[in-house]
């Protein structure tokens, strides 16, 4: 139970579609969602696959606990091999998509070969129709999504779809679902755009069943209600996860202008107290509430307008259409968004924040790689390794808000120098000779965390399986607590195996700041079989995280690659509480290996396999 | 004289004393232990709260000790893991 013990495979080379029983021995181990669409991933391609081959499989996987009535219980994750990073990527999604294909009867969805022209992807329960996606393709998601659901005539179908950005293989393009959530990170959609399938169509009606109702709706309720007075939960109800800018500038680990500052002058601005100012046009701010996922009761999500009278929302749009698209709401500005087009780019224009945004969610991309992208290009720019014949006439400086807009709407269609941007920072500083502009870590930009001050961050960046990432561990509020490296070789390590275990069972990751994890271990135990723990979770994320380093280390990925960019190893962070402060890594580095059991070259040693299954 | 108290990342979950803004100057006969100040600045949850004084944080470990005088000008902020 909870489970629905069923997969969908596709071949979209091949065209075939087929509903084959879920490797429940494997659910067992793996549990759900990232952990066990890994499983999958890793025992059916080559490690060293191009991740734009048809080899490379694409796999969108649920959780147990997706669909039900857990409070956050609408996550799902798109695994495969990144097309930014060359690694394994596991990227999460809340919105309704996940749940409806849990619904429809699936666990798993594995899309595999490519499809000889594009295709979009029809499922209603057992019934599933590839189908011709000619009209579509080069169309947005914003266009896609009401477009699809008029062609089906299903007014109720969840659909998630790539933009340009994926179709043109800008390698940060994500895979967006209803229209302005997305499995984000490391380059999911360009995998998509390259099996030529435009979108997935899904609607549902099977339920979720549970393996002990009762014992399931105390869980639920218990968690509620230790969830509903949290203070945390209610800041992130009223200020969403922006309201971590005001904290990490004072801090100083705001990154600013591509990590020359850890403070920026222009935060309140953009701050989460900005997008509540009443403009002067129309006396409306530009938050105009909040979004919730799938049995959500958090509601963090962020819808804004822009200023209707802003150049970005009125006039022509010289690839068709008029600009008025802009006025209407989209997702609105969240703590990782608004750094990367805010401070990343030293821009401090609310409004350009926002449209640049909204072209993200309307083209599909990444708007942390987007703007980190764009943050090296700046300083490309500004050391004079390009110049405007290399950008196309835009003087590419940081704080010219007009050059960010341009630049992410170049980059959505791969217009100039756009195509550079879109090769991701790594790809884009290595081409002009400054490989170390680049503020990534396995080919993956940094979220809004330096991590010279934050220590435990610094570590977590670097040893994340999925490259530069402020999600697969749990440090900042220890972090902030001091600036030291006590402690912090166990935090990252006892929370990543927490994280991995959170990101597998269908559940957000945001509710655990809310609850302990005693609650989810109750939940997941009463919905489904094999009497879960927490210490069985634990071990699970354990397992998950050793089987993606595995991967990566047969990707051929090196203890080399668990490194920081040169410049938060070397230069100083200047002001706030980490004012002086580096990240150099290395012991805490050794200390990790030894703990995780692996050897001083990252690799898991023979008894750590054996101790975990693996 | 008084303590000065400023916060970052609070919106209007800050406490009433505060009046809305996020400064507030409070006087303090005596020198006051970090947890004593946030109590008579109004937080009664201290969950993910960070104490700065000069740009140092004070660890939750000092909590107790009367760390903080007359005239000193300390930073709230309120940390979680979010995205």
């Amino acid at each position: 139970m909870a489970w629905q013990h069923r997969v969908l495979r596709v071949d979209l080379g091949a065209g075939r579609c087929d509903i084959e029983p879920l490797r429940d021995d494997w659910a067992q181990d793996y549990l759900g969602q990232r952990g066990l669409g890994s499983k999958y991933l890793v025992e059916e391609i080559d490690p060293r696959v191009d991740p734009l081959s048809p080899d490379n499989k694409l796999i969108i996987a649920t959780g147990p606990l997706t669909g039900t009535s857990a409070s956050t219980g609408g996550r799902s994750s798109a695994i495969t091999k990144g097309a930014l990073t060359g690694a394994i990527a596991a990227s999460n999604t809340g919105g309704l998509f996940g749940a409806e294909l849990k619904l429809a009867g699936y666990d798993l969805l594995i899309l595999e070969g490519r499809a000889p022209a594009p295709v979009y992807l029809w499922i209603r329960d057992d019934e599933v129709e590839i189908r011709d996606a000619g009209g579509w393709w080069g169309r947005s998601v914003w266009e896609t999504e009401p477009g699809l659901r008029a062609e089906l005539g299903e007014p109720q179908a969840k659909i998630a779809s790539i933009g340009r950005a994926g179709e043109i293989g800008v390698r940060f393009a994500c895979i967006v679902n209803d229209m302005d959530r997305a499995y984000g990170r490391s380059g999911v959609g360009a995998v998509m755009g390259s099996k030529n399938l435009k979108a997935i169509a899904v609607r549902g009606s099977r339920g979720v069943a549970v393996r002990d109702f009762v014992a399931f709706r105390e869980a639920v309720a218990e968690t509620l209600a230790v969830m509903q007075p949290s203070a945390i939960r209610k800041r992130f109800t009223t200020r969403g996860t922006h309201n971590m800018m005001d904290v990490t500038h004072r801090f100083g680990a705001l990154p600013t202008r591509n990590c020359r500052d850890v403070q920026f002058e222009g935060v309140e601005a953009i701050n989460a107290d900005a997008v509540k100012v009443p403009r002067r046009s129309d006396g409306k701010p530009s938050l105009q509430g909040n979004k919730a996922c799938f049995a959500c009761s958090i509601a963090c999500g962020r819808i804004a307008t822009l200023d209707p009278s802003s150049n970005y929302a009125n006039g022509e749009d010289p690839r068709g259409g008029d600009r008025a698209r802009y006025r209407q709401p989209s997702g609105g500005l969240e703590y990782e968004n608004a750094y990367a087009f805010g401070p990343m780019c030293g821009v401090d224009d609310l409004d350009t924040l926002n449209y640049a945004n909204f072209l993200c969610n309307e083209h599909g991309m990444d708007p942390i790689s987007m703007g980190v992208s764009v943050a090296a290009a700046m300083e490309l720019f500004e050391d004079g390794v390009i110049g405007v014949e290399h950008t196309g006439g835009l003087e590419l400086r940081f704080g010219n808000a007009a050059a960010l807009a341009r630049a992410v709407e170049m980059t959505a269609f791969g217009d100039g120098f756009g195509a550079d941007i879109g090769l991701g920072a790594a790809r884009l500083c290595a081409k002009y000779g400054r490989p170390e502009l680049a503020m990534a870590v396995k080919g993956q930009e940094f979220p809004g965390y330096d991590p010279r001050g934050m220590k435990g961050m610094a570590l977590a960046y670097a040893t994340s399986n999925r490259g530069g990432c402020h999600m697969r561990a749990r440090p900042v509020v220890a972090d902030l607590g001091g600036v030291t490296t006590d402690g912090k070789v166990e935090l990252v390590k006892t929370t990543q195996d927490l994280v991995a275990a959170i990101d597998s069972s269908g559940l957000c990751m945001f509710a655990n700041a809310m609850f302990p994890p005693e609650h989810l271990a109750a939940m997941i135990d009463a919905a489904c079989e094999g009497g879960w723990t927490l210490e069985r979770l634990y071990r699970t994320g354990e397992r998950i995280w050793n089987l993606e380093r595995q991967f990566n280390l047969a990707a051929g990925f090196t203890a080399a690659d668990d490194r920081l960019p040169e410049r938060v190893v070397n230069e100083p962070a200047r002001g706030g509480v980490a004012g002086g402060e580096v990240a150099d890594i290395a012991a805490m580095l050794a200390d990790y290996y030894a703990l995780r059991g692996w050897d001083a070259h990252g690799v898991p040693l023979e008894p750590t396999l054996r101790r975990l299954g693996l | 004289m008084a303590i000065q108290i400023s916060l970052f990342g609070f919106g209007d979950e800050r406490p009433a004393v505060f009046g809305g803004g996020n400064r507030l100057e409070l006087p303090a006969p005596a020198p006051l232990s970090p947890k004593e100040l946030l109590q008579a600045a109004g937080f009664g949850d201290t969950e993910g709260l960070v104490l700065i004084v000069d740009d140092t944080v004070i660890p939750r470990a000092d909590w107790q000790r009367p760390l903080i005088d007359d005239g000193t000008a300390v930073t709230v902020l309120s940390a979680f893991e979010g995205g």
